[in-house]
């Protein structure tokens, strides 16, 4: 490569770098500041870094500026956000993909009379607005008193993320070899057997993304979360978030004790996002033909 | 000959009673809550006199003749169409970027899904501090530089909806780039040397080459970012909450304001099915797209990942 | 150990059919080759004995017993794939047990069977090896170990060389002969490799559009082909076919064709019946290009269009007149290497009487009877 062109390539790719990376070094930066240092400016020298806010997040922190007496409520649910998410998030990606996966199989390896109505109808639910759905959930939910219940949450996570997954797993299914499935049969599998033995250790690059795009889902999710927890002491991360949001409808709560909340809630999504990235390499650029090969 | 051995189950069977009992639960926690809404909307609620009359279509009619949903609509189509656009291109251009070579591509490459992997609360927490009047960064930035004045508002009246598209355009448009970058990878590098030696430039290896290899990819990235952009609420209420005024007041978050703090179920109810209207159709055009897929199994794979 | 018998055999996918009314007996150890072009059936007609597909109408037995109804995870039928069809998740070892693990053996039995089938196919020292770690030869190898492992009573072969290279091809066609030998168990093999059917198999079933067109020994189907189907499939090159038909020219009854006619002995035309013969056919390697010994039923002349020196033999690829038809349809003549002629050359070509093979409209053989 030419000098002229490297160059260009290399900021090319910084710039791509920084439009992804700066807003996260920004929550971060005003996570580690005083909320009176913050208000004088996000983009100034952090001449006296503290880790009060996140310590703050789950009500350990001496209350030196004040705010413990008016947003103590709203800090200690962030902490048991984490732990009610948690809760929620496991069951539905475990549930989901297990279903999906079923789905999947079904979808990507075999044909049946009505498959392409099916795949509409799987299509249609996932395309769905989440508020169309919620609606109805909320008023049959509020009628057999599970508001609040963080069943009630998993089931209607349940109903947003199966079809997507089964849609993901079915394309993965149906890029593995037809005849190691064959071979399977007549190495004394029975279907299940061969489902179980064969094609989940197969597919088990795409059950694995299929599992962080169903945990991710439920750990972000705000609005079913807003609607079904909110108020309760259920009450999962997102809408926990917003309830020390400055931005949002209360919008009193310093913007340092959020973002410190904010950066500990990206955690898990982060790491995820990475292993998954693993995953979507292993998904497309290594060609499935290859694998057929074997 | 007379008597007929019944054959063991076949896959198309087996295959169906899977596929059965899984869209027996699916019908149970989907079609039963959309037949309820439906419900719902032929009806008017009174909640201190606690009873629900039957209104017919009332309310699909009141629906229409309410001059903020239709705004909301309007709105909802205008945000669509931004984000559509800006993510488009911006995922292309992370696609293309990531393709070439340079120091320490793997990490960026795993860096770049990360925006797309947090939650829309945290989306706009980020964005709040790069956009706020009193301390945010672009002021911190451009108002000592003189560009802007002191205090500028960046969600103003006229440009809310456009920060609130990037915001929404800088988480969605990682999975449209690693969408791209699948595609791009899997074009052969045989043509582009082939092309080469044909003598096509490198507009003409882009346009002869990689176009007619993405263009699959083109298409089902612009029905997806569609589809996400009219389901979006959480992004909305954490970031403008609709404001200033009702600038951003997009139609989801319309309905959830109907639904949970005016208590207009019905009406809620009846707008909630213009959205359903909007998703059908682009679910109709998002098959029709995939029904091709043959050609481009890799494709559709890829296009399942991005909607999440 | 077992015989498999097909009555009637019919397989449709929607409008298409294909396998017709199929028939065949293969007895108890016999190796059986079922060869034919692609899209002729042979491979729906395996996986329907595997049970991989369900007949539409017909019976399948083994061994005397029905077995349509029985899954194929019961019908101790073992099959080799076009593909390998490894299982990639696992070792060597662990794809060659898993037959056995499936039908719950005992662990020290299980391994013992893995050693001994390892070692009748020299792959022991690649056990402990992933499926992606081996070459393209080891994994043919280890596909039979895990068909061989569970002693079953038939083995099935779907095309297993065609992924691999041409010498290594060779090398396994004797492996599998051997094994046959070896095993005594019935093989049934597919392939649209007319090669590996005549150096395998103990009887050819060539098959076409769903139909299994002829029956026999290799030497049979080579020699007596029934049809020009047959003929034209089998040999590399196939048979070449001059399409004419009998008439009579200056007092002797002879074959009409185009550009030639060849007078025939009084047997042949006796012996080929009543039957309307439209076609001539005789094989590239009978066909005389020294001429000078009496005794040739006949020599005609053509035009060489291409030669095709291969080493050890000279191919002349002759052209009957100059018209585009004649350089379509190409008479391939097979030459000592040594034989100087050039493109364009006019040579005299003798078709001896006894290697002739004539066929009538409906391309079944009527000569030699």
């Amino acid at each position: 490569m030419e000098p002229r062109q490297r160059r260009f390539v290399i900021i090319a790719a910084v710039v791509v770098a920084v439009w992804t990376m700066a807003p996260f070094f920004w929550l971060l930066w005003a996570s580690l500041m005083k909320n009176a240092d913050l208000n004088q400016g996000i983009v100034a020298w952090l001449h006296d870094p503290t880790l009060q806010n996140y310590a703050r997040v789950f009500g350990l922190a001496g209350d030196d500026e004040g705010y413990d007496a008016i947003f103590g409520a709203q800090t200690v649910a962030v902490g048991n956000g984490f732990i009610n998410s948690l809760v929620v998030a496991l069951p539905t990606a475990i549930i989901a993909t297990a279903v999906a996966t079923l789905a999947g199989y079904a979808f990507g390896r075999f044909d049946f009379r009505g498959k392409n109505s099916f795949l509409f109808g799987l299509l249609m639910s996932r395309v769905l607005p989440p508020i169309a759905i919620l609606i109805p959930y909320f008023t049959l939910f509020n009628a057999v008193g599970m508001i609040g219940n963080p069943i009630s949450l998993v089931i209607t996570y349940l109903t947003a993320i199966i079809p997507l997954l089964a849609w993901v797993l079915m394309g993965y299914f149906a890029t593995l070899p037809l005849e190691v499935e064959r071979a399977a049969r007549l190495d004394g599998c029975s279907r299940l057997q061969v489902l179980w033995h064969v094609m989940l250790p197969m597919a088990a690059p795409g059950i694995s993304a299929a599992f962080i795009i169903a945990f991710l889902f439920a750990w972000n999710e705000l609005l079913f979360a807003l609607v079904l927890t909110g108020g309760s002491e259920w009450l999962t991360l997102s809408p926990a978030l917003i309830g020390v949001s400055p931005i949002g409808p209360l919008g009193i709560t310093p913007m340092v004790v959020f973002a410190a909340a904010s950066t500990l809630s990206i955690i898990p999504p982060v790491i995820m996002a990475l292993i998954f990235q693993r995953y979507i390499t292993r998904l497309n650029i290594v060609d499935p033909v290859t694998i057929r090969g074997v | 000959m007379a008597t007929k051995q019944r054959p063991y189950m076949s896959d198309a069977r087996f295959a169906l009673l899977i596929v059965a009992v899984v869209l027996a639960f699916h019908v149970i926690i989907i079609a039963m809550p959309l037949g309820y809404s439906f419900y719902l909307s032929l009806h008017e609620t009174n909640i201190i006199l606690r009873r629900s009359d039957y209104v017919g279509f009332d309310m699909w009619q009141e629906a229409l003749d309410t001059p903020e949903v239709i705004q909301a609509t309007l709105l909802s189509l205008e945000f669509a169409a931004i984000s559509v656009v800006l993510s488009f291109a911006l995922s292309l251009g992370i696609a293309v970027v990531l393709d070439l070579d340079f120091p320490l591509r793997g990490l960026l490459r795993a860096l770049v899904l990360m925006p797309w992997a947090i939650s829309e609360i945290v989306t706009a927490g980020m964005w709040t501090m790069v956009t706020d009047p009193g301390w945010g960064v672009f002021n911190g930035i451009l108002v000592p530089l003189g560009i802007v004045p002191e205090g500028f508002v960046w969600l103003n009246e006229n440009w809310a909806l456009f920060w609130l598209s990037v915001a929404f355009v800088w988480h969605i448009a990682p999975l449209g780039a690693f969408f791209f970058l699948a595609a791009l990878q899997s074009i052969p590098d045989a043509l582009y040397r082939a092309a080469r030696m044909d003598g096509a430039g490198p507009l003409a290896r882009f346009w002869y080459v990689t176009v007619p290899h993405i263009r699959y990819a083109v298409l089902i990235v612009l029905v997806v970012m569609t589809v996400d952009a009219f389901r979006q609420f959480d992004l909305v209420y954490a970031y403008t909450a609709g404001g200033p005024g009702t600038v951003t007041e997009l139609l989801p978050l319309q309905i959830y304001r109907f639904n949970f703090q005016f208590s207009q179920y019905g009406l809620a109810s009846a707008s909630s099915f213009i959205l359903i209207i909007i998703a059908t159709v682009l679910a109709t055009a998002y098959f029709f797209l995939l029904s091709r897929r043959r050609r481009v199994e890799r494709e559709v794979r890829q296009a399942a990942v991005i909607t999440g | 150990m077992a015989g498999v018998r097909l009555e009637g055999v019919t397989k449709r996918f929607g409008d298409t059919l294909a396998v017709d009314r199929l028939s065949l007996e293969i007895r108890d150890g016999e190796f059986v080759v079922l060869l034919g072009p692609s899209g002729c059936g042979k491979t729906t007609t395996l996986n329907m004995i595997a049970g991989l597909e369900v007949p539409s109408e017909g019976h399948i037995m083994l061994d005397g017993r029905r077995i349509e109804g029985v899954p194929p995870d019961k019908r101790d039928i073992a099959m080799v794939f076009q593909s390998i069809a490894l299982y990639p998740h696992m070792t060597v070892a662990q794809n060659i047990a898993f037959p056995l693990r499936m039908a719950r053996m005992a662990r020290p039995e299980i391994d013992k069977r893995v050693d001994d089938v390892a070692r009748l196919l020299h792959i022991g020292e690649l056990l402990g090896r992933h499926v992606h770690e081996l070459s393209g030869g080891q994994r043919q190898r280890v596909a039979l170990g895990r068909a061989v492992v569970r002693r079953p009573a038939v083995f099935l072969f779907d095309e297993p060389l065609s992924s691999l290279d041409a010498k290594l091809r060779v090398e396994m066609r004797i492996e599998i002969k051997k094994l046959h030998e070896r095993l005594g168990s019935t093989f049934i093999y597919v392939t649209h490799d007319q090669v590996e059917a005549l150096t395998m198999a103990d009887r050819i079933a060539v098959m076409d559009a769903g139909i299994v067109q002829q029956y026999g020994s290799p030497d049979e189907v080579y020699g007596r082909p029934s049809n020009t189907m047959v003929a034209h499939f089998l040999g590399d090159p196939g048979m070449n076919f001059v399409a004419g038909r009998i008439a009579e020219r200056n007092g002797s009854r002879g074959f009409e064709a185009a550009a030639f006619f060849l007078p025939l002995p009084e047997g042949v035309i006796e012996g080929s019946g009543a039957g309307a013969i439209k076609t001539l056919g005789i094989r590239a390697e009978n066909v005389r290009t020294e001429l000078g010994g009496a005794g040739t039923a006949g020599v005609i002349e053509g035009r060489v269009f291409a030669t095709e020196p291969v080493g050890s033999d000279l191919f002349l690829d002759i052209a009957f007149g100059d018209s585009d038809e004649a350089a379509r349809r190409l008479f391939k003549v097979r030459a000592r290497p040594e034989l100087s002629v050039r493109v364009g050359d006019t040579v005299p070509l003798g078709l001896p009487a006894d290697k002739l093979y004539l066929f009538d409209d409906a391309g079944r053989r009527v000569y030699p009877r």
